[in-house]
């Protein structure tokens, strides 16, 4: 019996090598796969479902809707209020996010030009918020809202939104700020630009990438938010959409087909607007965590 | 899982914009899909199981004791676990790709590499997510009320401090009834607040002594 050569064994360890590499990466591919359709399957069986007639549920539960029910979608428009809870949420976010990106940008701005331990101060202050669990301020929320009189309108939310939005606001734009070029608005200042111009036309252009940061990070709770609407936009005409879905599946809890034309309505521009922009959701979404 | 997404372009950003999508959905949106997935005349699982011929498996997920609160909890699992992933990948860009050349030289394998070098330099993104997700599951009430209800059916088994907290205050139905059963709400989230930010304290303070000194 020879050894075999010592080129011979380099060669199968290579070879060894090369086919733990292969079932690796197979492995690798397998399971990532498998992880792709435990998401993608129960979102593309939601769009499926709201094509679905009430009998196609029970007598089709994961095959393709035998007629495909469009009315679903005009049904849920009129009957389950979409009509009225989908411009509520529309106009609810759009303007919490812009009132409560703007504020942050000036309060991130305001603290940037201020001495050094009041700004420390302010920031942390503005920042301390987020340890605020919003469980814990809905109840006091709800009875300062009932004194206010706001039952009803949108400004029960939009308010508590653009305050809640701030924190997080401030601790992503407060370090921008903090580097804008001081030269920059010294210039502008020389040239007699006003405060309110050096902010439009200088620091709000120089913020943009982390202004996108906070819409993002903000819009995406104010357009799902649950909690907040259920306790202070209770009735009917200033209700968003996740919670007019709920109270229909509570009035009509038979009309699956209507339900999921109300999900897919209400889930399907915010997917939308991910599959755009996916790397700034990524980053928006996740900003918070990393740098806390 | 996080390791494999870092290191081919080529799927990986396909797979990252998939595992990433379910964060941007609502859980209203979420609990609505999972009733329906796990329905049990209507649903998904379930009919799949019988196919399969693992029918013995099939059950009633969210109304049967043993399981509701296993089944709530890995769907709030789905909702999140993508946000976890791109966490925990930004981390791993941080990674001095020398760390694992060297490891490599010295003879460990891939499953060695990743426990002993790349994970430990990955300690802050695991404080953080550790810290996060803790305080973020605590205040659990969406998913709870869309597929169980808020009173944490079957029989209080998948009860939460959220559900507790909304049915002191506005009872069963969401009503505002008293000005008495508010306070005592208020008083109960209080007391829960205060449970939360200790135990996140600790949880930082202890995790933050495990981390690599760098």
């Amino acid at each position: 019996m020879t050894a075999p050569s010592l080129a011979e064994r380099r060669r199968r360890r290579g070879a060894n090598a090369a086919r733990t590499r292969l079932i690796v990466g197979t492995a690798r591919s397998v399971f990532l796969a498998i992880l792709s359709l435990m998401v993608l399957v129960p979102i593309a069986y939601m769009v499926l479902a709201s094509f679905k007639t009430v009998p196609d549920f029970f007598g089709n539960p994961y095959g393709l809707p035998g007629t495909w029910a469009w009315d679903n979608y005009s049904r849920a428009w009129r009957d389950a209020h979409i009509s009225v809870t989908l411009p509520n949420t529309i106009i609810v976010t759009a303007v919490s996010v812009i009132g409560s990106t703007l504020l942050a940008a000036l309060i991130a701005y305001g603290i940037s030009r201020k001495e050094k331990p009041f700004a420390m101060g302010l920031y942390t202050f503005f920042v301390a918020g987020l340890l605020v669990p919003v469980n814990m301020i809905v109840l006091p929320l709800f009875i300062l809202i009932k004194w206010l009189g706001l039952f009803g309108t949108l400004l029960a939310l939009i308010f508590p939104y653009i305050a809640l939005g701030l924190p997080l606001g401030v601790l992503i734009l407060g370090p921008i700020a903090a580097t804008l070029p001081r030269d920059l608005i010294s210039a502008a200042q020389v040239d007699g630009a006003t405060e309110w111009q050096i902010f439009r036309r200088i620091v709000l252009p120089l913020m943009k990438p982390g202004l996108i940061s906070v819409a993002i990070l903000n819009g995406v709770w104010m357009w799902n938010e649950f909690f907040i609407p259920l306790i202070v936009a209770f009735k009917p005409e200033s209700q968003t959409m996740p919670v007019g879905i709920v109270s229909f599946v509570g009035a009509y809890s038979t009309e699956w087909g209507l339900v999921f034309a109300s999900v897919v309505v209400s889930t399907a521009p915010i997917l939308f607007a991910y599959l755009l922009m996916t790397r700034q959701f990524q980053s928006g979404l996740t900003a918070g965590a990393v740098k806390g | 899982m996080q390791f494999r997404l870092n290191e081919k372009p080529r799927f990986m950003e396909f797979y990252r914009a998939v595992l990433f999508m379910p964060v941007i959905i609502s859980l209203v949106s979420t609990g609505f899909i999972w009733t329906l997935m796990l329905s049990s005349n209507i649903g998904f699982i379930n009919p799949v199981l019988k196919d399969l011929g693992l029918g013995f498996l099939a059950r009633n997920w969210l109304s049967d004791p043993t399981t509701a609160l296993p089944t709530v909890i890995a769907v709030t699992a789905w909702n999140s676990v993508g946000w976890a992933i791109v966490i925990y990948l930004s981390g791993l860009q941080n990674v001095p790709e020398e760390l694992k050349q060297a490891a490599h030289i010295d003879g460990a394998n891939g499953w060695q590499t990743f426990w002993r070098v790349v994970f430990p330099q990955l300690s802050p993104s695991f404080t953080a997510l550790t810290v996060l997700t803790f305080i973020g599951t605590f205040k659990t009430f969406d998913l709870v009320y869309v597929l169980t209800g808020p009173l944490g059916s079957p029989n209080y088994r998948t009860d939460v401090v959220g559900t507790l907290i909304y049915r002191t205050a506005f009872g069963g139905s969401g009503n505002y009834t008293d000005d008495i059963s508010m306070s005592f709400a208020i008083a109960l989230a209080l007391v829960v607040f205060a449970f939360m930010t200790f135990i996140a304290w600790a949880l930082i303070k202890i995790l933050r002594r495990q981390e690599i000194q760098s």
